[in-house]
């Protein structure tokens, strides 16, 4: 069953441009949303919560079209931006208070469980909190409603490894219902690497591929050689190419290249680099 | 609506803190000067000027691009900034006159009925330039938003003058001081209807915001 379908979504934005994006997101299952700086991937996020009026295609949450029932899909999701968007004068205790009138399910027993959990200073203004510290309460706060599914564009961008992997850890807990989704954009592809199921790759405003992450690390390889020894390797198998001082560094799809030749298994970060920039 | 009152409530609680001090130091001088009515007019001007405070927090959080995740419609998030408008202004009259009309007990220098007609027009007052300042401010943001208020506040005063000029040179004279105080108590009611036309407009300008 899918919670999230996008249908040939476009929409322009200045001089940009997503053109007929289209993804499906499963139930219980973990989609990473790839691609450079500037790609597309927090328009198609703001397109989903109709902060962007799409140009033409079709969104559907929970079956039901993003635009008509966006109140009522809300309820269900929970959202976290590269920031914290809430008054710098609040504390989480103001917040719980607000929370707690703006949703039906609001958990403050669970949201206050989970503030001492990560340390997070039920007294302190956001204005006073580290950058860390804001986006644990980000999480905390698209948390504490028991969503369904889970929007976070590029919530990990500008922290350090330790509060990532404490936000890693939450995101995990969450999947553990098999009900549980998660859409989440994001250019540190290691993240996405420990959490996601599949990957949808956006460049330029358009989406490059959709696969699920093992079938890229196990489908394609990584092979390092010399420019004469590269000759050797089919043409169709060869996704992108690396030349370098010493030689030259291929990404192909192990399908197409004899097992004579050495594969390593490579990153998701290298097959975007490649992607992009040794077509 | 009420989370996002709440929400603008605690967000302008710094503001308000100060504005308590401001108004114990205008208490003095209503004590010691009395000055009550000014007092009142000064709390009714300050409450609706936290409206556009509570706009430029939003603005310097993106709240809106937060908000309008969720579960709230457009419609509210607007609505709840015009409630909160008739909140302050009100909020703060009616904190305030019962208080100075206390100290009036003592210094007898005014009616209660010339407090009451002032406070009719400076409410209608503010009703009127929150009706003209929120689409402004929806529209244009806080930054350019704020050179159109002053546009607002001044260019009125700038014509009074004219207006006041060209009353005398062509021989038209105000109305009887007992119309002008029954037109000052209507003036609020009156000022209602542009501040629901500007609920409407602004419903309109935010329904089609991108953020």
């Amino acid at each position: 069953m899918n919670i999230l379908e996008v249908k040939n979504l476009s929409k322009k934005i200045g001089k940009f441009e997503l053109q007929n994006i289209s993804f499906e997101v499963e139930q219980g299952t973990v989609m990473g949303l790839i691609g450079q700086n500037g790609a597309g991937k927090s328009s198609i996020i703001r397109c989903i919560l109709n902060l962007f009026k799409k140009t033409s295609g079709e969104i559907t949450i929970f079956g039901k079209d993003h635009a008509h029932f966006e109140t009522e899909i809300r309820e269900d999701l929970g959202i976290v931006f590269d920031e914290l968007h809430v008054p710098d004068n609040l504390t989480a205790i103001d917040l719980d208070k607000i929370y707690q009138k703006v949703y039906k399910r609001w958990d403050s027993e669970f949201f206050f469980s989970l503030l001492d959990r990560f340390d997070i200073s039920k007294y302190d203004k956001v204005k006073v909190m580290s950058r860390g510290m804001k986006m644990k309460l980000a999480i905390v706060l698209a948390l504490s409603h028991h969503p369904k599914l889970l929007l976070l564009d590029e919530p990990t961008s500008g922290l350090d490894p330790i509060v990532r992997d404490e936000m890693l850890d939450l995101l995990l807990g969450f999947m553990e219902d098999e009900t549980h989704s998660i859409l989440f954009s994001s250019h540190i592809t290691s993240d996405l690497e420990k959490i996601a199921d599949t990957i949808t790759f956006i460049h330029k405003g358009e989406v490059l591929f959709t696969e699920t992450k093992d079938s890229l690390l196990y489908d394609y390889g990584l092979w390092k050689g010399t420019k004469e020894q590269a000759t050797e390797i089919p043409t169709h198998a060869i996704i992108g190419k690396r030349p370098g001082t010493f030689g030259i560094e291929l990404l192909v799809k192990r399908e197409f290249v004899s097992q004579a030749f050495p594969l390593e298994r490579p990153t998701i970060e290298e097959i975007m680099v490649f992607q992009v920039k040794g077509g | 609506m009420i989370a996002l009152i709440l929400k603008d409530l605690y967000a302008i609680k710094g503001q308000m803190k100060s504005a308590v001090y401001l108004l114990l130091f205008f208490m003095l001088l209503a004590f010691f000067f009395d000055m009550g009515p000014v007092v009142v007019m000064c709390a009714v001007l300050f409450g609706a000027l936290q409206v556009i405070t509570s706009f430029t927090f939003d603005e310097m959080s993106k709240w809106d691009k937060y908000g309008l995740t969720l579960p709230v419609s457009r419609r509210k998030i607007i609505a709840s900034k015009y409630a909160l408008s008739l909140l302050l202004t009100m909020g703060s009259a009616l904190i305030l006159t019962p208080l100075v009309l206390l100290f009036n007990l003592y210094f007898k220098s005014f009616s209660a009925n010339e407090l009451f007609s002032m406070l009719c027009v400076i409410s209608a007052a503010a009703f009127l330039m929150l009706s003209v300042s929120i689409p402004v401010l929806l529209k244009f943001g806080t930054q350019k938003g704020r050179l159109f208020l002053f546009a607002v506040v001044f260019i009125p005063v700038f014509f009074s003058g004219f207006i006041s000029e060209y009353m005398e040179r062509f021989s038209i004279y105000l109305p009887s001081l007992q119309t002008i105080k029954l037109l000052a108590y209507g003036a609020p009611f009156f000022m209602l209807i542009p501040l629901a036309l500007s609920y409407l407009v602004s419903a309109k300008i935010y329904s089609s915001k991108e953020f």
